[in-house]
């Protein structure tokens, strides 16, 4: 029995430098995570965007997005655009974390936002097709690590995320900020130390998405759904915020579902269709995909002119 | 429930604990109660497959051990391969046969439509087949006694670290294990948590890694492919096959260890094998010992002359492909290495015993270590590719289109990076010997900390966005 028992011991031993090895890991990641990239140094800031704007004058604004409204939103420009409108007051701000998606705009807002001092009067939602139907992949682990509170963990549990596996990863990344980051810290490594990982990495998940949807193609599209859509507007309805959605423009227009606008206007927010707006080209993308600095003048003076609309027909 | 799951270890978590609780039958019967769950988990519609499968061979062992007639033990030790080796042809080769049957009276011009069943595989039926086919066998052979315990014999037929990837056990090894009680063995913890660490690692890092690069370097068109990329590709499944394969081995042996179950060492650090015949004393153990002592040497083996012993040989892996799967492919891989078995006979008994601690390295080895592994992975071609017509395009890239690309090199660095670690570690194993495989856990306990850690922190910080599932599952 003592060799039973001093064997198990010494395991325990190994065990323990083990973990504190892992506690060592999570001080530094905790430590160095606020400024692992220009993304992580926008989340830091969320708190005080929310002060800020809190205390600012009416009408509040916050545009909530993604890459495409970081690109697409030139603050200065619809600022400009606003007081040109005659609103002088309008106090506005941006929530645009890369790759997000509406179920993180829920929890970002739930989480920053719906306090009753801090609530904006309206918030600009950008979005293109992928962004919000409800079969979206979710990044469990960065919406468990940054955007959510351990009371919204039921709420997550009940309607977005529903396998074990992502659960326990939403679950752990709340609480383990190792695990929460470990795509950024691996990546950070491969592309430190591995030769064209960036490029490669795009070749390699272009080939996987072709092999997937060839063998995908006799599979019926099942029908899209907006439940995710449907709760962040209820959401903002919820804490007396108007929510103007608009779907942005892209080089090619994309195939919007007729049930996006029903749903945002059943919930009394406005729908704005703004994949074609006049003036812009294709030119105006710098990349194909996110606004260049001429397409960003364009779009940021054709959503303040939304928000002006939005504000006169209220006070009317 | 793959063994890298969470919920797999939510499940063994709760076993381990009722495990400890009870005495030797309680263990038993509620490893067997998990086990059965385990199965179910994957498709609960084939318990009633696995369970008259179990039935069957129990019934037919107690019916050669019956009777004195050497004609009735026959017929008995018949109805048992008959059964097994029928079930494995309905679900694993019916599709096959049926295909090759009408493309073959299409070619000669008679045009029929043979009904083609889409049939599920059953997870595993290759491996629990193959293992009451042994111990029937054995009963017959007189090499060990019918089991009367109904549900111990379930035990070994459905114990679910093996059960849907092997190893493949003999009776005469875990029988004994399941029948009588299992003491607390003082090195059973440190082994089991040495054995599922490396299991982890081997299949997280290195084969769910390399299946990424695998999957996309086998799904592009060759003509846009380079030599190089092709020729990475191979070399990334050659790792990723082996992680995969020899991890989940690994994980199921540490978690029966800790149980207090021993199962055999199934894969020996077999890249470093210098001959066939020393590859394949290295490589999946379990099934080449099986087609070794029922197969092989029941045809005859090396007795007979060269001709029969030749023909023995690739009898035996022109099966062993076929066991893999129901493709030409598989076939093509084991008429391969048949083939390499028959090259390096004569140079094989020069060699001498593979079983030996390891010389000092010398050019010769490396040399052959070298050759061997490029010629393993070329049957990796043939095991991975979509068809024969695949492989041949990707192997005549690789000879006339030899240029480095960003996705070659970032294959290469990345294999260097994942897999480089583990041969290092593999290689220091094998200077050790066959008796050396534990040796890490006989070590002071701040070196097993500091590879521990490692491992953990490679698991924590590298394992891909996405897993795919074991590929010997599919077998």
């Amino acid at each position: 029995m003592h060799s039973s028992t001093s064997s198990f011991r010494t395991e325990l031993k190994v065990i323990a430098a083990v973990l504190c090895v892992l506690a060592a890991c999570e001080l530094a990641v905790r430590i160095a995570s606020p400024y692992l990239d220009s993304d992580r140094i926008h989340i830091a800031e969320f708190p005080d965007i929310s002060k800020k704007l809190a205390q600012s004058t009416s009408p509040r604004v916050l545009f909530l997005g993604n890459s495409l409204t970081r690109s697409g939103v030139d603050m200065d420009i619809v600022r400009e655009e606003l007081v040109r409108r005659g609103q002088n007051n309008a106090s506005i701000a941006k929530i645009v974390p890369v790759g997000t998606v509406v179920t993180d705009w829920h929890y970002i807002f739930e989480k920053y936002f719906s306090d009753v001092d801090q609530c904006p009067d309206i918030v600009v939602i950008g979005f293109v097709r992928h962004h919000i139907p409800d079969s979206r992949d979710l990044k469990c682990r960065r919406l468990g690590r940054y955007f959510c509170e351990v009371n919204h963990l039921a709420e997550i549990f009940e309607y977005d995320v529903a396998a074990l596996s992502k659960r326990t990863e939403v679950l752990l990344s709340r609480f383990w900020a190792t695990y929460g980051e470990q795509s950024l810290v691996q990546e950070r490594i491969y592309d430190s130390f591995i030769p064209n990982y960036r490029s490669a990495t795009r070749k390699i998940n272009k080939l996987l998405l072709a092999d997937e949807e060839k063998k995908n193609e006799h599979l019926e599209n099942p029908k899209r759904t907006y439940h995710r859509l449907k709760r962040i507007a209820e959401l903002l309805k919820k804490n007396n915020t108007h929510g103007i959605f608009v779907a942005m423009p892209l080089p090619d227009v994309w195939e919007l579902d007729a049930d996006v606008a029903k749903t945002v206007r059943q919930c009394g927010m406005t729908f704005i269709d703004g994949r074609k707006i006049p003036g812009m080209k294709n030119e105006d993308f710098r990349d194909g995909y996110h606004l260049g600095q001429n397409g960003a003048k364009i779009y940021s003076q054709f959503i303040a002119g939304k928000i002006t609309e939005y504000v006169l027909s209220n006070e009317g | 429930m793959l063994f890298n799951s969470y919920i797999f270890w939510i499940f063994f978590s709760a076993v381990i604990v009722l495990y400890r609780i009870g005495s030797h039958r309680w263990q038993n019967r509620m490893l067997l109660v998990a086990s059965y769950v385990f199965y179910g988990s994957w498709d609960w519609r084939f318990l009633g497959l696995i369970f008259i499968s179990t039935l069957i061979n129990y019934l037919a062992a107690k019916g050669i051990a019956r009777w004195d007639e050497a004609r009735r033990k026959k017929a008995f030790c018949l109805l048992s391969v008959c059964v097994s080796l029928g079930l494995l042809g309905v679900f694993k080769y019916y599709g096959f046969f049926v295909g090759e049957m009408v493309t073959l009276l299409d070619n000669l011009g008679l045009n029929v439509s043979l009904s083609s069943l889409k049939i599920v595989l059953p997870v595993g039926i290759s491996f629990y087949t193959f293992q009451t086919m042994s111990y029937t066998i054995d009963v017959y052979r007189g090499v060990t006694r019918p089991t009367h315990d109904f549900l111990d014999f379930a035990l070994y037929v459905a114990f679910f670290p093996q059960l849907v990837a092997g190893p493949i056990e003999r009776s005469t090894r875990l029988m004994p294990q399941i029948t009588n009680p299992r003491p607390r063995r003082s090195e059973d913890f440190s082994q089991g948590l040495y054995l599922v660490l490396l299991g982890l690692f081997k299949k997280i890092i290195i084969a769910d890694n390399m299946s990424v690069i695998v999957n996309a370097i086998f799904s592009e068109d060759v003509s846009r492919l380079s030599g190089t990329e092709c020729l990475v590709g191979i070399y990334a499944f050659a790792f990723q096959i082996y992680g995969d394969f020899s991890g989940y081995s690994s994980i199921a042996r540490g978690l029966a260890k800790w149980m207090g179950f021993d199962l055999m060492t199934n894969f020996r650090m077999p890249y470093f094998s210098r001959t066939p015949g020393e590859f394949w004393s290295r490589w999946h153990i379990s099934l080449s010992t099986w087609l070794r002592d029922y197969l092989y040497i029941p045809l005859g083996g090396s007795r007979g002359g060269k001709i029969k012993m030749y023909r023995n040989l690739m009898l035996t892996m022109l099966l062993g492909g076929l066991w893999h799967g129901a493709a030409w492919t598989f076939v093509a891989w084991g008429f391969f290495h048949g083939l390499i078995l028959w090259l390096y006979r004569p140079f094989e008994k020069k060699s001498g015993p593979s079983d030996e601690k390891r010389p000092m390295v010398n050019w010769r080895s490396v040399v052959g270590i070298f050759v061997m592994f490029n010629l393993i992975c070329f049957s990796w071609l043939l095991f991975r590719a979509e068809s024969m017509g695949h492989a041949w395009e990707m192997s005549v890239k690789i000879v006339t289109d030899f240029q480095f690309t960003e996705l070659s090199t970032y294959s290469i660095a990345m294999i260097a990076f994942l897999v480089t670690p583990l041969l290092a570690f593999e290689y220091w194993l094998d200077r050790k010997g066959p008796k050396g495989l534990f040796h890490l856990t006989t070590l002071r306990w701040p070196v097993r900390a500091c590879v521990y850690s490692y491992i953990t922190v490679m698991l924590l910080i590298f394992q891909p966005m996405v897993t795919s599932a074991f590929i010997y599952f599919q077998f």
